[in-house]
């Protein structure tokens, strides 16, 4: 029994032994449960205090939701993606580098990576090339060493400094080193807090450049130069120039031209076109709306230009055409030939008056010698006066023969022979006013002369040459009953001869224009004969003697003409 | 043409931090392949500020983009590639 009890005891005493041991295994048990979930709390604050955020409390959490929530889970898995977008990001980040690094290694110009301090961070294949000169590792060396061989600083022409002043890119046009011309480019690089990290030097190679520049700032000059000569001598053409482009717009003219049209070419834009000129024929011309097989034509054209006076002007108008022979336009060259149409003119007139002239007296002298040859029997009388119309008109003849000679020498240069010798002008004068007072009696010739000789240093034949033209133009103009009064006086060794009739008189145009060779008041009238060089030649003989004439007209009021001669010494 | 884009909206409203956030990137990990590929945005609505600055540096960190707007006593997150 006894033996039963201590049986009991013992297993009682075994289980509480063993219940002791589970309740101290379960205290361990929970304890180490508590510590695991510590353990938990804090790695995953330290987690979320990477992400950046608070730590997660336990009320807001509780034990058993904090492992069905898995928050490390969570966050493991975040930072898997972190990583992984990290990764991806550095790979693009070094594609970038490789990227930039092969752009510095290849690109034309020489790169110089600075930092603050003007040393060389980086550099690339090409500053050897440009810059150096040679291979050598120039990093950490200070630029302005390296590049312009400097000890200090240049404050005034240095690109990095500049940019390091201004923070601001910099652009250098025009740098030289030795025969090489670069643009230089300092561009900063800043950090986030706007600091200087960095500055990128850029030296590009411009000297092909610069020379094809230079080239063509020559060839512009000589272009240029080419053009004002080519301008200067269509500027000076002697003669109005106009030139045309394909669409009949006037896109030259010389000084000439604008005086006579009126207008200029201020604005290149503007081209005024051929049909403002004031000649129609001229801008058909100018415009191939008169057709020729020819390239030049050459036409007489009267307009009036600025001044409103009517002119003759011989157009030449050639095609302008460019070195393919394509057309280009048109050059037409004006001369004012007014002058020279008149002289061809006159010319045409004098042989026509001329021949008249020639042929009156030759009639007479051919009728009369026929008569003479063919009438054996002539009293005396007759013989004697047809001889003597004969020897008048011969006369004529060779008075008219004479003035071409002499205005053949005058036109020559050769002049007339003079002989001077003192002269009487009254005697003269007389002479003369004798021969016309035998010949015309239809006319009186006053002569109011001083009591004393006016003696003249003169050759005799030549002013009495020069005074039977005026007394005969006076007489020939006059009516008759008319007078033509001879005056003459003297002042300060100078003698005065004044000629006047009361005859027709002349417009003023005529006056101004009577000592012109083959000039005629009124080249109509036949009637009146002559030449046109009688006054041409007294001008000359007068000049010749250093003296003067000059004319006083008014139509129906006769004419006076002065004649100033030097007195003997 | 158009990508359909699909908006997942989680109104997380009431949640403070560090839950808003994990409860954000608990959905973003679920579906961040679709994310990536732009197939997807997901759109929180918080009341918790402190959201408006973890979610988005977060999600940019994941190579995300985050845009916070502000409305009336709420903020709306939309989390996009």
């Amino acid at each position: 029994m006894n033996r039963q009890k201590e049986q009991q005891k013992s297993a009682v005493a075994e289980l509480t032994a063993e219940v002791e041991r589970l309740r101290q295994e379960n205290t361990r048990l929970r304890e180490s449960q508590q510590d695991t979930f510590t353990y938990i709390r804090a790695k995953v604050n330290d987690m979320l205090s990477v992400v950046g955020t608070k730590t997660l409390k336990p009320e807001e959490l509780d034990d058993q939701s904090l492992l069905e929530f898995d928050p490390i889970g969570i966050v493991t898995k975040t930072f898997q993606h972190v990583l992984d977008s990290h990764r991806k990001l550095n790979q693009e980040l070094h594609f970038a580098h490789d990227e930039i690094q092969a752009v510095f290694d290849s690109v034309g110009a020489a790169l110089l990576v600075l930092d603050p301090s003007g040393s060389v961070l980086a550099y690339n294949q090409k500053t050897k090339e440009l810059l150096l000169g040679r291979d050598e590792d120039i990093l950490g060396v200070k630029c302005r060493a390296v590049v312009c061989g400097l000890d200090e600083e240049d404050n005034v022409h240095c690109t990095f400094t500049k940019v390091m002043q201004t923070r601001r890119e910099q652009h250098l046009q025009d740098w030289t080193l030795g025969e090489r011309n670069f643009t230089v480019v300092g561009q900063p690089l800043f950090n986030a807090d706007g600091e200087i990290t960095h500055v990128v030097m850029a030296y590009s190679d411009v000297t092909a450049r610069k020379k094809a520049e230079n080239a063509l700032l020559e060839a512009l000059q000589e272009t240029q130069e080419a053009n004002a000569k080519i301008h200067a001598i269509l500027r000076s053409a002697a003669g109005s120039l106009l030139v045309t482009d394909t669409s009949d717009q006037i896109v030259l003219m010389n000084e000439r031209a604008e005086q006579l049209f009126g207008f200029c070419l201020t604005n290149p834009r503007e081209k005024p076109a051929t049909d403002l000129l004031p000649c129609r024929q001229l801008s058909d011309l100018l415009c191939g709306r008169v057709h020729s097989g020819d390239d030049v034509l050459v036409q007489d054209l009267v307009f009036s230009g600025t001044d409103e006076v009517e002119r003759t002007y011989q157009a030449r108008v050639a095609i302008v055409r460019g070195l393919e022979g394509d057309y280009r336009g048109r050059i037409a060259l004006l001369h004012d030939v007014t002058r020279e149409r008149e002289v061809d003119r006159m010319k045409s007139d004098f042989v026509s008056t001329a021949a008249h002239e020639l042929r009156t007296p030759l009639s007479t002298i051919l009728g009369y010698t026929d008569l003479l040859l063919t009438q054996e029997e002539q009293t005396k009388e007759h013989l004697q006066e047809y001889l003597l119309l004969i020897q008048s008109k011969a006369e004529n003849l060779a008075q008219i023969v004479g003035d071409l000679l002499d205005i053949s020498r005058i036109e020559a240069g050769d002049g007339l022979q003079l002989s001077f010798e003192p002269c009487d002008l009254e005697q003269l004068c007389r002479k003369v006013v004798d021969e016309f007072s035998i010949d015309k009696k239809s006319h009186r010739f006053p002569l109011d002369f001083p009591d004393y000789p006016i003696l003249i240093e003169a050759d005799r034949y030549a002013i009495i040459q020069v005074l039977e033209n005026i007394i005969g133009n006076a007489v020939k103009y006059s009516p008759k009953g008319g007078a033509v009064q001879l005056a003459a006086q003297v002042e300060d060794g100078m003698c005065f001869l004044v000629i006047s009739d009361t005859g027709l008189g002349m417009l003023p145009s005529h006056l101004e224009r009577v000592f012109e060779k083959f000039y005629r008041a009124d080249a109509t009238n036949t009637a009146i004969s002559g030449t046109g060089l009688g006054l041409t030649i007294v001008k000359y003989l007068i000049e010749a003697h250093r003296g003067s004439i000059r004319l006083e007209s008014q139509p129906g009021q006769g004419t006076t003409v002065h004649v100033q001669l030097p007195m003997v010494q | 043409m158009t990508l359909q884009r699909e908006i997942l909206e989680m109104d997380i409203r009431g949640q403070i931090c560090p839950s808003s956030l994990l409860l954000v990137l608990r959905e973003v990990n679920q579906n961040y392949v679709r994310l990536e590929a732009g197939q997807l945005e997901v759109l929180v609505l918080t009341d918790n500020r402190d959201a408006t600055g973890t979610i988005p540096a977060t999600a940019e960190n994941m190579g995300l983009h985050a845009e916070v707007e502000k409305v009336s006593g709420y903020y709306r997150i939309l989390v996009k590639k």
